[in-house]
């Protein structure tokens, strides 16, 4: 009995040694005393390259910073960052975009960078790009790269048909006739559709609903106002695309192979979308890609969205952290980033689209003329834009309109003010 | 006539094997198909069943090479052996007492146990995240080790296993002078052999791909594990099926090579042998 | 002496078992109480928590979602478990013939699906049943059969996510069940071949009273797992919001509200509930198992 005391408490005794000098070994890096770190998370790996590059320019230019980059799934950004940011173990620099950038920004997480507008040049963007990261006058994000909803279409499929490519001065008519003629059937099932009528807040709905003199959410974005008779024909008119003329594939099968598959492998002809896809149609789409503004019919209207750069409010280095953000907001960045995608500061975006010579990228670089912002509302925005997405998708799914509009008006308006 | 039937009995079995097999099999086929596929090829309508080249080893170049999965092993393979060996140990030791010792509140705290399994994971990430920032394991191995080691799953399990033993096996040792510990490990443990290898082995594949717990303790990039260099795969708008097919074979061939090694060690039938009944 | 014993019977009981106890009450447990205090909270998780007390319980039994969501996760449970184990059995038993052919190359095939990352396993699913282009309609265009749109029917979701829990499930419980077959002594199948008997009597009166001990886990597991049905819900359920609205299960109710709508007290406590009737359902199979299971 005795001796199998003493082996089990020799063997736990080991086992505890053993993770000790194993934690002791994790801790034992002493960090030198003159650098500082600094911790930066973004969630797009396509970036990859191009900040590993910036990051290495600027710890050239500012001995005893250290730029800590992490690249953060998608899918778990927000989770991660909700429980890293309080606790203070979070980033010191990171990206935010529209909808979050209506929570985070009242809690007092987020610095302020007012204080620093003589290190942070806002005055090289334009406003429209800093709007939506201030709160209460104060700016409290640098813009990086924006994107805005376009018309993409395969050139290709319009020469088969025998039509003259999308211009400026298309008007919904123009793209329903265009639509009619590249719908392609063959015994009784579409193998080809003209355009996809997509329910989606952002590349798709919204932007018709404006071109047709409607509103979205009112201007304290306390409430949706977006039944009204010109919001109404503007959704009766993409449903009818669906479901009167067979031009565009059902929600359910868009949903299920989406929308871009389905544009990049040849199955549709022309969709709306936003310019932060361009690289991935160019890549496979090459020369048969062609772009162009939307259709107008009263107006022209196009939902932009840009991501901003933010500092945590907690963070141990305030002076080393603007550093890094002024770098963040100097032209030497946006030349870097328009490698991958088109900067918001003033003359970024000509930068990116060089590389897509072949297409018509001043249609793109117009729409911050009559670019509307992601529709979000003032409060709860993150939930109430996905349950708006949700409530259109469901009207979507019906051939008549109806009170659809109507409904998801209670239903938003509910949730706002939860 | 007998052996007849048998025969027949046998070849049906087989038959029916056969075809469950195939269809198992039909899933792995397309991902490992897909993972010569270039991008255009993988979001191809109507479905592109094989790539125009098999010998197109771009996915594996990028997966290798400019996405660094290599280090990513690395870190699987010391989370995943400093998560398996401690549990398996700690779990039968557990597991000993609950089948063989009768002791105050056995059943209270082994249904107490079970609670564990049944709040799902993400409800308590927060409480945890903010006990391993106070125990200093933050951004560590250790982190992700510690509290992945205690499993409700692997103690029930192996409590199971040794409550099948008879319990003369027990007492014969005992009348030998052997105590708790001893009939433990020399005793019943060698007898859990097949019951061992298949915790360990589901222990081992799930620690593998456990993904939500690393992604939440470790801010560095050099400590991600494989799961979350997969999740990176997947864009906001886009996803590199491609790629992402690729990470499918790339991240599940070492667990099945570890599978297939293992065949050796499950042994038929007698796990009694030399046991007087 | 018996006294002396037993009280270092239990010393030893509680060094044995304090490591894993004291690591899930502290990892687990622990977490989980803080879980109950947030459910009598608001809180979305960026700023501090307020208390409402039992607002959200109160809401909860007036919510008609909650309803729906309990009887789908039924719904799965009680089709998927019997489904799991009973395949998972019959298979484990096939593959423990000492005759059998390529008996190794089998059970890895068997076990390939548990190795695979859910994530990876939805995605290919989508793609197998995907309405246009995927296999299986292709294989019904073949057959001259309709082939329907798979995503878009509550109905046939249900069918294609309890096939693909299979699917990923059965690998692993047939790996358990296995190593549970093995430690029957074939002592008792040739005395059973000596006095005459069948394939059908070998199982009910050898196999399955043997394996009772692995089986009790694999129920309970099994039950325990598909109470927590949220994966498939999620990827499936992506492409047609009034079939998601339709197959929603608790888990997925559970993660929706706390993570998208942000309502973490709303949500803490529908977990809290959850908890409750996954631990009934637990101790009265506990509570069963002297009916059924036979230990040595």
């Amino acid at each position: 009995m005795k001796k199998d005391l003493r082996t089990v408490l020799v063997a736990m005794l080991l086992i505890a040694l053993s993770l000790n000098s194993l934690f002791a070994a994790g801790g034992a890096e002493a960090k030198p005393q003159e650098t500082k770190t600094i911790n930066f998370w973004y969630w797009d790996q396509n970036g990859e390259e191009v900040y590993k590059k910036m990051i290495a320019e600027f710890e050239a230019q500012n001995a005893g910073i250290k730029v800590n980059m992490s690249i953060i799934p998608w899918s778990d950004y927000w989770t991660k960052l909700q429980m890293a940011l309080p606790t203070g173990t979070g980033p010191d620099v990171f990206w935010l975009n529209h909808p979050n950038a209506v929570s985070y920004l009242p809690t007092g997480l987020i610095m302020n960078l007012e204080p620093y507008k003589d290190q942070i040049k806002f005055e090289n963007f334009n406003s429209i790009y800093s709007e939506p990261f201030m709160h209460e006058g104060s700016r409290y994000g640098v813009p990086i790269f924006f994107d805005s909803v376009i018309l993409y279409y395969n050139k290709a499929m319009f020469d088969k048909a025998g039509l003259a490519y999308p211009d400026d001065s298309w008007t919904w008519d123009d793209y329903l006739n265009a639509s009619a003629k590249l719908t392609i059937k063959d015994k009784g099932t579409t193998i080809q559709y003209g355009t996809i009528a997509d329910p989606d807040m952002q590349s798709g709905a919204s932007n018709f609903i404006l071109q047709n003199g409607g509103t979205l959410f009112s201007e304290d974005r306390m409430k949706l106002v977006i039944d009204t008779p010109e919001g109404r024909e503007a959704a009766q008119f993409l449903l009818d695309l669906i479901y009167k003329y067979g031009y565009s594939p059902t929600v359910s099968e868009m949903r299920e192979i989406t929308k871009a598959t389905m544009f990049q492998s040849g199955m549709v002809a022309m969709i709306t979308n936003h310019t932060g896809i361009l690289k991935q149609f160019a890549e496979i789409l090459g020369p048969d890609l062609g772009i162009a503004p939307m259709p107008k019919q009263k107006q022209r209207a196009s939902i932009y969205h840009n991501l901003g750069y933010v500092a945590s409010a907690k963070t141990k280095h305030p002076e080393e952290v603007m550093k890094f953000m002024s770098y963040l907001a100097s032209e030497r960045h946006a030349t870097l980033l328009s490698s991958v995608w088109a900067p918001c500061y003033n003359g970024g975006a000509e930068l990116f689209f060089k590389e897509y010579s072949w297409l018509d990228t001043k249609a793109i670089v117009d729409t911050v003329n009559y670019g509307y912002p992601l529709p979000i509302s003032a409060k709860n925005a993150g939930p109430v834009y996905t349950l708006l997405n949700n409530e259109m998708d469901k009207v979507f799914m019906q051939p008549q309109l109806g009170n659809g509009l109507a409904e998801i008006e209670k239903v938003i308006n509910a949730e706002i003010n939860k | 006539m007998r052996k007849l039937n048998k025969t027949w009995g046998i070849s049906i079995g087989f038959f029916v094997l056969a075809v469950f097999a195939l269809i198992t099999l039909v899933p792995f086929f397309w991902i490992v198909v897909s993972s010569f596929k270039t991008y255009r090829e993988t979001v191809q309508i109507p479905v592109v069943f094989f790539p125009a080249s098999f010998t197109n080893l771009d996915n594996y170049k990028e997966l290798f090479g400019r996405l660094n999965f290599l280090s990513y092993y690395k870190n699987n393979i010391i989370n995943t052996i400093g998560i398996t060996f401690p549990q398996l140990f700690l779990s039968s030791l557990a597991a000993y007492a609950f089948a063989r010792i009768d002791f105050p509140f056995k059943n209270v705290i082994f249904v107490s146990l079970l609670l564990a399994l049944m709040i799902p994971i993400q409800m308590i990430l927060m409480p945890r995240y903010k006990l391993i920032l106070d125990l200093g394991l933050f951004d560590s191995y250790l982190g992700i080790i510690i509290p992945s080691i205690p499993s409700v799953t692997t103690t029930f399990y192996m409590r199971q296993q040794i409550m099948s033993l008879p319990r003369s096996l027990d007492e014969s040792a005992y009348l030998d002078g052997a105590g708790h510990f001893r009939i433990f490990w020399s005793i019943l443990l060698p007898l859990c052999h097949s019951a061992l290898l298949a915790t360990g082995i589901m222990c081992l594949v799930f620690s593998w791909n456990d993904f939500l717990w690393p992604l939440v303790v470790i801010n560095s990039t050099e400590k991600y594990t494989l799961s979350i260099a997969v999740a990176n795969l997947q864009g906001q708008h886009l996803t590199r099926d491609n790629l992402l097919l690729t990470a499918a074979v790339v991240v599940s061939l070492p667990m099945v090579v570890v599978f297939i090694i293992s065949q050796r060690y499950f042994i038929e039938g007698i796990a009694l042998s030399g046991i007087k009944e | 002496m018996q006294l002396q014993r037993k009280h270092k019977d239990w010393i030893w009981a509680y060094l044995f078992i304090a490591p894993t106890v004291l690591g899930l009450y502290i990892f687990f447990l622990y977490p989980m109480v803080s879980s109950v205090f947030i459910s009598f909270t608001k809180w979305n998780h960026l700023s501090a928590p307020q208390y409402i007390g039992l607002s959200n319980y109160k809401r909860l039994f007036q919510d008609p979602t909650i309803w729906l969501e309990f009887k789908n996760t039924m719904f799965f449970v009680l089709v998927s478990v019997p489904l799991t184990v009973g395949i998972s059995l019959f298979l484990a038993n096939a593959l423990n013939k000492k005759h059998l052919l390529g008996k190794g190359v089998f059970r890895t095939i068997f076990f390939l699906p548990y190795v695979i990352l859910p994530v990876i396993t939805a995605q290919i699913f989508m793609i197998v049943f995907n309405s246009r282009y995927g296999l299986v309609n292709g294989l019904l265009r073949i057959m001259n059969l309709p082939q329907p749109a798979w995503f878009s029917n509550a109905l046939l979701t249900r069918f294609v996510i309890v096939l693909v829990t299979l699917w990923a499930s059965i690998g692993y419980f047939t790996v358990i069940l296995l190593a549970g077959l093995q430690n029957i002594s074939p002592q008792y199948y040739e005395a059973c071949d000596i006095d005459g008997g069948s394939w059908w009597v070998k199982f009910l009166h050898i196999t399955f009273p043997l394996v009772t001990p692995q089986l009790f886990f694999c129920l309970v597991l099994a039950i325990i797992n598909s109470f927590k049905m949220f994966d498939y819900i999620f990827v499936f359920g992506k492409s047609n919001v009034i079939v998601r609205e339709n197959i929603r299960t608790m888990a997925f109710g559970i993660y929706e509200r706390g993570f998208t709508y942000l309502e973490m007290g709303y949500a803490s406590a529908e977990a809290i509930i959850f908890s409750l009737i996954v631990l009934s359902v637990t101790i009265l199979q506990n509570v069963g198992q002297k009916h059924w299971v036979h230990y040595s």
